[in-house]
């Protein structure tokens, strides 16, 4: 986008610090949810009773039904203040591609890559939040027949690496813009994303196979 | 042994209505120490006189060569065609007004910039023309040093994903300049005051963190550290405004 000169400020406004806040700590929260949410289900590898045991506990202590209304409240939010950065009018969306490209700078691609993932994340969540929770408590056998029928095993196929992606990216780039990474750490700390990707990856898509696999009564 | 290096180079005159926006294609032979800087010139005295692209100091002081090579914003006077594949494709700098092939306009933006930021030492000190000049301390004068060493090349500006995406952002060479007089003792402006100025999303608020500003600098300025240290110190500000002795 060519300019004579940097453009005019808009009139100040409280909101935009608030809204950076509100990005940051919803993302931080649902990061971490999903982490031990993932923590949670990869119980299911120890054995259906692992899961169900977990799962009876968590439901008579209503952590279920309250924190799973909790986190898809804050999971709109998230949406919807994270949104406001997404490049969404089609000029924009090309100079943003055509940056990308000219660039070949790797954390540009990866705010590229968080883009696409936060749809497939929209979309695929919004449907398991919903089937979620209108069918708790979260028991093995049904998360196995979702899984063997009716075409979520490849849903979950692709919004599991798209889940981890966008949080690792995501937890990245909120310690870069916070500083958090530095310059002096900022190899190690990338080097540490991505071993976190991988675990990420490895131990949902175990999980998933499991209840793929898992045999129905 | 030589090589002969092909550059692709962008060719456009605004001001022609008659241009129309190319890559021209050119050859050389590659030379000892060959910078980018050296093969322009060349290929404006041996092939062809009307190629624009600015320069002046040739030693990565003046920030005036600024041009995209190989996708990469960096100085053309810096750059050692050794360093570079045989094909090497130049572009001007996005963002900024083109002024006619690789040459832009970089010191309207940089003027306006400086406006916006307020770039002057902001105090209610009487001025004493006969007095001393204040003491300080050699490393509080080496800290401002250190972010005041910027050239006003426009590579993080042309590199930073947010200003390509929207023309009012003030981009990491605003925040640097900004740092800067948060750094300095004499500058009497709080928080709060360089709150309204950067505290938005046309300003600090608006940086995705995408980094590619710290890679491109030519003069590693510490933009990274900088533009966490004033999202942090912006982000103080308005959680402070909650509190009663805040305001």
């Amino acid at each position: 986008m060519e300019t004579d000169c940097i453009a005019p400020a808009r009139p100040r406004s409280r909101a935009d610090g608030w809204l950076d806040w509100v990005q940051m700590a919803t993302g931080a929260a649902l990061a971490l949810f999903a982490c031990m949410h993932m923590l949670f289900l990869s119980s299911v590898l120890f054995g259906a009773g692992a899961l169900n045991g977990l799962s009876a506990v968590m439901d008579a202590l209503h952590l279920e039904t309250v924190g799973g209304v909790l986190i898809a409240v804050v999971f709109c939010i998230h949406a919807t203040v994270a949104a406001r950065k997404i490049p969404f009018k089609a000029a924009q969306a090309v100079t943003a591609w055509r940056h990308a490209r000219l660039l070949r700078h790797p954390e540009t691609w990866a705010w590229i890559a968080q883009v696409v993932t936060a749809f497939i994340v929209a979309a695929l969540v919004t449907i398991h939040i919903w089937t979620g929770l209108t069918d708790l408590p979260v028991q093995a056998q049904k998360s196995a027949v979702r899984v063997q029928f009716g075409g979520w095993f490849w849903a979950y196929l692709l919004l599991l690496p798209a889940l981890a992606l966008h949080l690792v990216i995501g937890a990245w780039r909120a310690g870069a813009k916070w500083g958090l990474v530095t310059r002096e750490n900022r190899a190690v700390l990338t080097r540490n994303g991505l071993y976190l990707l991988a675990g990420f990856l490895c131990l949902s898509l175990l999980t998933l196979l499991r209840f793929r696999l898992l045999p129905l009564d | 042994m030589q090589r002969s290096l092909t550059f692709n180079i962008f060719r456009h005159n605004p001001q022609d209505p008659a241009s129309v926006p190319r890559m021209d294609t050119f050859r050389l032979d590659e030379t000892d120490s060959m910078t980018l800087f050296i093969a322009l010139h060349r290929l404006r005295e041996e092939q062809d006189p009307s190629l624009k692209f600015d320069f002046c100091c040739r030693a990565g002081v003046c920030g005036s060569c600024a041009m995209v090579i190989n996708g990469r914003p960096g100085l053309a006077c810096h750059t050692k065609t050794r360093d570079l594949p045989a094909a090497i494709t130049l572009l001007p700098l996005p963002v900024f007004r083109l002024v006619g092939d690789l040459a832009v306009d970089t010191g309207t933006w940089f003027r306006a910039m400086y406006q916006r930021t307020e770039s002057w030492i902001h105090t209610r000190a009487e001025f004493d023309p006969a007095a001393q000049e204040a003491r300080m301390e050699n490393e509080v004068a080496n800290a401002i040093y250190e972010l005041d060493r910027c050239i006003e090349c426009g590579c993080c500006v042309a590199a930073c994903g947010t200003a390509n995406l929207r023309p009012d952002f003030l981009a990491p060479a605003g925040f640097i300049r900004v740092a800067r007089f948060a750094a300095d003792p004499r500058d009497q402006r709080t928080d709060a005051d360089f709150y309204e100025i950067i505290g938005s999303d046309e300003g600090i608020f608006g940086c995705m963190g995408l980094l590619a500003c710290e890679d491109v600098c030519p003069k590693h300025l510490p933009l990274q550290n900088q533009l966490g240290y004033l999202r942090r110190k912006m982000g103080l500000t308005v959680l402070k405004r909650l509190l009663p002795f805040g305001r």
